[in-house]
């Protein structure tokens, strides 16, 4: 009796056995968890020979849950917080391994990452900051340069605002408002609307491992990474030395920075929009000097315009105004090199940007007047055809009447 | 046609010639209507001859490209931006003998870009965008490169195409 | 060598008399209405302004995708007077189809064109039908935006016949889309085979009128004798002639061509693409339709409609019974004039919009 019974276990115990038998080269783990790599769809680990246990640790060749998590044996299951960074560094952040692996990656992402708010509020034991997984995933992991990835430049802004956003970082110190103020600003609606990775989203301006919010200089040299010139001449100008003084930071005392908005004429002086305003009195040396300034700029943008309209007319009447246009647009630039020049606080410098382009609108002007007076040059001759012709007109017709008359 | 009707019309004026009074009227409108007639001629063939012989055309106009520059003004390692139709392009001949062509229209905000002789490529001022003397966008905000123009060398003529490359 | 002496040259040769005979016995009859003869002389005048000006612009104009907008710029902008020759076969055109309409018309109502007339009325509707040939291909030539998307919708107008349509789509375009090929036998059709076409149908039209002379229309009296073609009722087209001529210089002074920018295949269709102005109403009659008439759809319905007036348009000698028999039918006249009202409006109403 006791030995049926053991067969018939032995045998209950190997059918058992056999379901939960690993297949040869997968790990067990996938026996009792679906596989989350395979689900992911791609996964940079798996594709270079990582499996389960190459993080979690265990023993992948054992079937019973015991032995095959077992803390023994190195099983993590769900690390915390800076246990994450350790767990992700214990790998990229070793030269010699990654090198091997992919020469191509960086590999100081744990020390940066030590140094920024998330690594090391992450270390003092806080569980909500983000982690590497926050931002890359953890099972489909891909490369930063594939769009599906969160970490890519296309869906960098969607991962950074889905924990800095009001209902998340309720309570926080920090503000939670910018990705509100970030799509309503041109840099926003550059990469959010038209998606061109040219223009600057969160990671382009606090860094990525090692975020933070820039230090107050250093804002200079993160806007003047893109706008150079502007970034150039504040850093040279007097208003440079006096914000310095003041410890008041630049470019973002005029600008904003998550809602850095598009920006126009009337920010120069201290009227309504005025930027100036801020720190000036009206009617102050500088005041009046913006007050010169803007007259300068709308007046050259006046004439542009009224020298674009008569080249505009002068086509639409037939005339080739080919080289005309060519010529204007050193006008519009130098529109452009004015209001950059602003940024070096020197009314000489900008006015003479006005006086060089004033100087193209008038040339312009004058060879769109020549071909307007190419059109009445012939009204001219039409007038003096249509006279010929008429009285040709009157002629035969007089003819014509005397002939009749026999 | 007309020296016909004139032929015609001077022969039925000789049947006629009896029956119509006032002899000097009618001379004198025939004469005032000559002269009309070579006048409207005139005002006829004068645009027609302008028309049909062409002047002498216009120089650095090719078909379809337009004279950039001399060769001998321009050593290697130099840039020159000149007029293509209404835009600016730049041409370029490049440290290692090269000559290459392309618009000169910056492709972030559309500043003219400028040959920049220490980093060996094209430097847009506005925002510090570059581009590598292929056209390539390699640096900056400018989202794509700039486009191509073919270049023709004829003796010490230096020709860019019209139409972009590609 | 003396006047004489070269006229009784060509005589020997070429049977002058024969000519100046027929021509001097040529009169024109006078009636009340007898103004509108005057419309053929002038459409003829404006046919052969647009030959002579046709010609001066072949000097220059290059077809070609890369070259024909190219080479109307040239001419508008460089060529010395390319801008007058240009304006004055533009303008001339428009008004060319509008003096025709007005010759068939009043040939309609003065019934010019009952027995012996009938071919001569027929080659009038075919000289017309190849006038709008003339229009719509010579639309295309600049290739600007407008030209490249007026004829890619007035051809797609034309494909919608049925069973022949997509055939004649094909046939015009040169292959699916407009394109160079479009461009290139657009420019054969207005250059060689229309030209040819016309100088056959013409030839055959003035042959028929000097054959059967004009006609009177029934029941109208003439007012006095008739009046001798040469030179009386030349020298007065003359006149019209010599007017015209200035209109049209006045008008390429004051209100030349436009050139729009270059067609671009990949762009999408600037809002409020229309034909030219004597291809409104069948456009605006088109927009009318809704898209499915029964079992059939709209712009087949529309595209035959409009054969079907062409047709009914070159049967007119033979459906006018009673003007057959020398009788006055003013109803075929009324129901003709609605005809045409009808369709001024449509014209009309599609300018407005």
């Amino acid at each position: 009796m006791v030995r049926l019974a053991s067969l018939i276990a032995f045998a209950a115990l190997l059918l058992v056995h056999h379901e939960a038998a690993a297949e040869p080269g997968k790990d067990s783990c996938v026996g009792c968890h679906d596989d989350p790599l395979e689900e992911a769809g791609a996964d940079v680990h798996r594709a270079a020979g990582l499996s389960c246990v190459d993080c979690h640790g265990g023993d992948s060749s054992a079937e019973e849950p015991e032995r095959a998590m077992d803390p023994r044996k190195g099983f993590i299951a769900k690390p915390k917080a800076g246990a994450v960074a350790r767990l992700c560094g214990g790998c990229h952040s070793d030269i010699e391994r990654m090198r091997v692996i992919n020469p191509r990656l960086p590999t100081d992402q744990l020390a940066q990452y030590r140094t920024s708010q998330h690594g090391k509020r992450a270390f003092e034991g806080n569980q909500r900051v983000a982690t590497c997984v926050s931002c890359h995933g953890n099972h489909g992991v891909r490369h930063v340069l594939d769009p599906a990835s969160p970490a890519s430049k296309g869906r960098i802004v969607e991962t950074c605002s889905g924990c800095h956003n009001p209902e998340y970082m309720k309570g926080a110190s920090i503000p939670t408002d910018q990705l509100a103020k970030y799509t309503a600003s041109v840099h926003g609606q550059r990469r959010l609307k038209e998606r061109d990775p040219g223009a600057p989203a969160c990671s382009d301006c606090h860094g990525n491992h090692g975020a933070a919010p820039p230090g107050v200089y250093a804002v200079t040299h993160v806007c003047g990474k893109c706008h150079a010139t502007q970034a150039e001449l504040f850093e040279a100008s007097s208003h440079g030395e006096h914000f310095r003084e003041a410890g008041v930071p630049p470019c973002t005392t005029c600008h904003n920075h998550h809602d850095v908005l598009a920006t126009s004429d009337e920010m120069l002086g201290t009227g309504r929009r005025g930027a100036c305003a801020m720190c000036h009195e009206p009617g102050d040396r500088c005041d009046l000097a913006t007050i010169r300034m803007r007259q300068g700029i709308d007046k050259l943008t006046a004439s542009l315009e009224a020298t674009t309209a008569s080249l505009v007319r002068a086509e639409r009447l037939g005339m080739d105004v080919e080289r005309p246009t060519y010529d204007l647009a050193a006008g519009s630039e130098a529109v452009v090199r004015a209001r950059v020049a602003i940024h070096s606080f020197s009314e000489p410098e900008f006015q003479k940007i006005i006086a060089e382009g004033t100087e193209v609108a008038r040339e312009v002007d004058m060879a769109a007047q020549a071909k307007l007076g190419e059109y009445r040059y012939r009204r001219q001759g039409l007038a003096i055809a249509s006279g010929m012709l008429l009285l040709f007109a009157a002629l035969l017709a007089m003819k014509a009447r005397q002939i009749e008359r026999k | 046609m007309f020296w016909e009707a004139e032929f015609l019309f001077h022969s039925g004026q000789e049947v006629r010639a009896m029956e119509v009074g006032v002899p000097g009227r009618r001379a004198f409108l025939d004469r005032l209507l000559g002269l009309s007639s070579v006048g409207t001629l005139l005002a006829i063939v004068y645009p027609v001859l302008h028309f049909v012989f062409p002047r002498s055309r216009p120089k650095g106009r090719a078909r379809g490209a337009v004279l950039a520059g001399h060769a001998s003004e321009l050593p290697p390692g130099s840039g020159h931006v000149f007029p293509l139709g209404t835009q600016p392009a730049i041409l370029v001949h490049t440290p290692d003998g090269q000559w290459r062509a392309f618009s000169a229209r910056c492709t972030h905000l559309s500043c003219t870009v400028r040959y920049n002789q220490e980093m060996g490529l094209l430097h847009c001022p506005c925002h510090d965008g570059r581009f590598d003397l292929t056209g390539k966008n390699v640096g900056g905000p400018p989202p794509r490169p700039l486009p191509e123009h073919s270049v023709v060398l004829k003796g010490d003529e230096v020709y860019v195409a019209e139409s972009e490359v590609g | 060598m003396t006047r004489v002496a070269v006229r009784a040259w060509l005589e020997e040769r070429l049977d002058l008399e024969a000519a100046s005979h027929l021509l001097e016995a040529k009169v024109v009859p006078r009636h009340r209405y007898s103004v509108f003869y005057y419309l053929g002389g002038m459409a003829l005048f404006l046919f052969a302004i647009q030959l002579g000006t046709g010609l001066l612009l072949l000097l220059y104009y290059e077809p070609g995708v890369s070259t024909a907008h190219e080479s109307v710029k040239r001419i508008s902008g460089e060529i010395p007077f390319g801008w007058l020759v240009r304006s004055i076969h533009r303008w001339s055109a428009d008004i060319f189809i509008g003096v025709v309409v007005l010759h068939m018309l009043s040939a309609f109502l003065m019934k010019a064109y009952r027995r012996p007339r009938e071919l001569t009325w027929l080659t009038g509707v075919a000289a017309f039908g190849i006038a709008l040939g003339f229009g719509f291909s010579g639309y295309l030539l600049p290739w600007d935006e407008i030209a490249f998307f007026a004829t890619s919708v007035g051809t797609a107008v034309a494909g919608a016949v049925p069973f022949v349509g997509q055939a004649m789509l094909q046939l015009l375009r040169g292959g699916d889309d407009v394109t160079g090929s479009t461009l290139a036998r657009f420019f054969a059709l207005h250059v060689v085979v229309l030209p040819f076409g016309a100088l056959v149908v013409l030839a055959l039209h003035l042959l028929q009128v000097q054959k059967h002379g004009m006609s009177v229309p029934p029941g109208v009296e003439e007012s006095g004798r008739p009046r001798p073609f040469f030179p009386d009722f030349l020298l007065r087209d003359l006149v019209g002639w010599t007017l015209a001529l200035a209109l049209l210089a006045a008008l390429a002074a004051l209100l030349p061509a436009e050139l729009g920018p270059k067609a671009d295949p990949f762009a999408s269709a600037p809002a409020g693409i229309k034909p030219e102005w004597y291809f409104y109403a069948p456009f605006q009659q088109l927009k009318w339709i809704p898209s499915y008439v029964g079992p059939f759809e709209g712009e087949a319905v529309g595209a035959v409609g409009f054969g079907l007036l062409g047709l009914l348009l070159a049967l007119v000698p033979f459906l006018d019974r009673r003007a057959g028999r020398g009788e006055r039918s003013p109803a075929f006249s009324a129901a003709g004039v609605v005809v045409f009202l009808y369709l001024v409006a449509l014209t009309w109403y599609a300018w407005l919009h």
